[in-house]
């Protein structure tokens, strides 16, 4: 489960957090989140994955183990916390609970502005970020008569506005240079999109695969419930009928296996 | 019961604000140092204006089977206390001013001294005389409720009768004329409202949430009740 | 919510909330500053004609929304015209029109309109976010103005809650029978209520998570041509105002 490259940016050692009802949250969850990587972390409802968010963002401070941010383990004073956040975004999971003022580019400004950012620097910024994520039209609504995906959209503008150096969601975050971690349920999207899959199991981290080698632990993913790719699957199914070789690079997405199959097609065709 | 904007004459209009201005102040401070204590309170206390807010706006069947609105003022005070009411029931009214054109501007003081300060107050004070009393706790409930929407029905019609006086009858029969008139609204109001909120805090006595439990008003034995 | 729709597709909402706000506070002052009710009908049609015509609100709506406000005014008047008398025993009870009552009868029903015309035109050109906004220019204390801000925002969240469990309970038929819709109500009311700690949990978790550690800070919104829309909006009050000191 090692990476090859180790510039982690994040990383947990260990972590155990309880809820105050007594509910395990993580029980001994240990990742590395490699800087500029795409992880998605995938598990089964209850696993753990928003609470290991809440680490990451120092919101939840484990009862045991450390996270580690850039190699230091993360100090939970009123500086310490106010330098982690500036960095590590969150965005959850409903928009509902996470945006505070009916106006877009309010709720937009709320982040860089508690970062102690001048009026004209935030000005900026929140045109930047609605612009991003491709909201400059509905800038003017008021949050309520927005769709479900647009308030995701102002939750994300939000994060972006505080130029969070790891945020969640979305590749163009990527292309510009963000760590970004997803949790998610889309086994097929994560195999897709992702370079890195985090598989959470009741409190634990209990894998971490590279997209590439996922297809050499396809047994082991059955166990843990969160479903198959299944675009791995065919793949898999294919090459037993000796349609492709076994050392065949992984194929990650349906379009890619029908680009496969009509490639073989072509050379099997041939006279 | 929302006096509308421009009934009442100017005096009354300032008369009200200022009398209702200390206790609204109170509140702030006490939700002021609530905050510095536990953050979460500044959440919390937007939040239950919006509960508020949205209360009011509820259709309910009235004993009498016609439709009224329920003011939520019971069920405020309990959860959130009298003195947090104040605030919460200025800002509710001015946002039924605002986007219901329920009440209004230069009324607001007069709407909030017997919305925000006289129900809240009278009906918290009335669920802790009933708990004293060793009343059952729906008893102790529907009193609380009922009484604080009867009672802010009569403080408004006091405050008519006061900037109303009848010229041949003087204040009293001012008085029992407003009152008379809208008691056919708001006593069945207030019973309706009574039972409603016995139900409430029944199903959330069956819900049994542990952020209820923290209260200090709904203790594990009550609970059970 | 009307009112509502309104504010957000007048004419006049992109204009300064303070020149409506000020425009609205001459109408009041025009409304308590007429001494006869002819006059303050005159700042009351005056203010609705600008607020149909200036801001283009449909007229029907104007008057679905006033509603509610002329039928309180109605009861009360009533009740104000009719005079009660109280003899000396109990039985001695008489009601009768009071004739010197009716001019004061008419003095507040002007005033009352007057009043409602400047509310309304407040209310139909302006989102509550700018108004919120105003008050904040105004310095209006902080908890105040969070309260407004989280209760404005989260009355939507908690209506379209209410609207899906309602809709989900009478799909049951939950409201079948009074006894029933008590009961459906009842349990509706107290689901919200848990909410009301969840939610706010989940916003004080997320205000973290933006750095907050204190009052919510926003940025303020800035208004293109505001000074030359205060400037015209104290110019017509004024002129309101006057014109109905002239009338009366
Ligand atoms: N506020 C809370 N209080 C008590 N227990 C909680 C709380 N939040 C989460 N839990 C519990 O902690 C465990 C992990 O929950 P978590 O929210 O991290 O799961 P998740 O992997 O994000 O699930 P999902 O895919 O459904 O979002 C669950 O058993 C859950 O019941
Ligand atoms: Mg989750």
């Amino acid at each position: 489960m090692k990476q090859q490259t180790t510039d982690p940016i994040l990383e947990v050692q260990a972590v155990r957090f309880r809820y105050p009802d007594g509910s395990v949250g993580l029980d001994g969850c240990s990742l590395a989140i490699q800087r500029g990587s795409r992880t998605a972390l995938l598990g089964a409802n209850g696993a753990g994955k928003s609470t290991l968010f809440l680490h990451l963002n120092g919101i939840l401070r484990p009862m045991s183990g450390a996270v580690l941010f850039e190699g230091l383990p993360v100090d939970y004073g009123r500086q310490g916390l106010h330098h982690l956040r500036s960095r590590v975004g969150l965005v959850f999971q409903n928009p509902d609970r996470q945006l505070f003022s009916a106006r877009v580019r309010e709720d937009i400004s709320f982040g860089p502005l508690n970062l102690g950012l001048d009026a004209g620097t935030v000005r900026n910024r929140v045109e930047e970020a609605l612009l991003a994520v491709g909201m400059t039209a509905c800038a003017d609504k008021p949050v309520h008569n927005l769709s479900f995906g647009q308030k995701k959209r102002v939750c994300i503008a939000g994060v972006l506005a505080m130029q969070a150096e790891l945020a969640q969601i979305l590749d163009r975050l990527h292309a510009e240079g963000m760590t970004v971690i997803i949790a998610t349920h889309d086994m097929d999207y994560a195999y897709q999109w992702a370079d890195v899959l985090a598989i959470m199991d009741t409190g634990i981290c209990a894998a971490s695969w590279d997209a590439a080698q996922l297809p050499a632990y396809l047994d082991q993913l059955e166990g843990f419930g969160v479903g198959v790719p299944r675009v791995a699957e065919m793949h898999k199914a294919l090459a037993a009928c000796g349609l492709f070789g076994p050392d065949l690079p992984a194929v990650r997405s349906h379009s890619e296996l029908l680009d496969a199959i009509a490639k073989m097609a072509a050379v099997g065709s041939r006279p | 019961m929302h006096i509308m904007e421009g009934f009442l004459p100017l005096r009354h209009c300032i008369g009200w604000s200022v009398a209702s201005a200390p206790f609204v102040a109170y509140g702030l401070r006490t939700i002021n140092k609530g905050i510095k204590e536990n953050p979460e309170q500044r959440m919390l206390l937007g939040v239950a204006t919006a509960f508020t807010f949205v209360l009011s706006a509820l259709k309910m069947f009235s004993v009498t089977g016609s439709c009224s609105h329920p003011t939520g003022t019971g069920l405020g005070a309990v959860l959130f206390g009298p003195a947090a009411m104040a605030p919460i029931g200025a800002v509710v009214l001015l946002f039924q001013a605002i986007l219901l054109a329920h009440g209004g501007l230069t009324t607001l003081g007069a709407n909030i001294f017997s919305m925000a300060i006289v129900g809240p107050f009278a009906a918290f004070g009335i669920y802790r005389l009933a708990q004293a009393l060793k009343l059952p706790f729906g008893v102790c409930i529907f009193l609380a409720a009922s009484m604080g929407d009867l009672l802010t029905y009569v403080t408004t019609s006091l405050q008519l009768a006061l900037a109303f006086p009848d010229p041949v009858g003087g204040f009293a029969a001012s008085f029992a004329k407003f009152a008379g008139i809208f008691a056919v609204t708001q006593i069945p109001l207030a019973i309706s409202e009574g039972f409603l909120t016995v139900i409430v805090f029944n199903a959330l006595a069956r819900l049994n949430p542990q952020e209820l439990k923290d209260l200090n008003v709904v203790t594990a034995k009550e609970v059970q009740a | 919510m009307l009112i509502e729709h309104s504010a957000y597709t007048n004419r006049w909402r992109r204009v300064s909330p303070a020149a409506k706000g000020l425009f609205s506070l001459c109408g009041l002052v025009a409304a308590y500053a007429a001494a006869t009710p002819a006059a303050a009908c005159g700042s009351a049609a005056v203010l609705c004609v600008v607020t149909v015509l200036g801001a283009g609100i449909p007229p029907l709506r104007y008057l679905r929304v006033a509603a509610p406000a002329l039928f309180f005014l109605a009861v009360s008047a009533l009740s104000l015209a009719v005079s009660l008398k109280i003899g000396p025993s109990m039985a001695d009870v008489s009601l009768h029109l009071a004739r010197t009552g009716f001019q004061r009868v008419a003095q507040v029903c002007g005033r009352s309109l007057g009043g409602l015309a400047a509310l309304l035109f407040l209310a139909m050109t302006t989102s509550l976010i700018d108004i919120i906004g105003l008050l904040r220019r105004l310095k209006t204390p902080e908890v105040l103005l969070d309260m407004m801000t989280l209760c404005y925002r989260t009355l939507f969240v908690f209506s379209e809650a209410v609207h899906d469990t309602l809709t989900a309970q009478s799909a049951r038929l939950g409201y079948a029978t009074m006894r029933h819709s008590m009961h459906s109500l009842g349990g509706l009311v107290a689901t919200i209520t848990v909410q009301v700690w969840q939610r706010s949990q989940a916003l004080h978790v997320a205000a973290l998570a933006r750095n907050n550690d204190g009052p919510l800070r926003f940025l303020e919104q800035v208004y293109p041509h505001s000074t030359r829309d205060i400037c015209l909006a104290v110019s017509g009050g004024a002129a309101l105002v006057a014109l109905v000191r002239v009338i009366s």
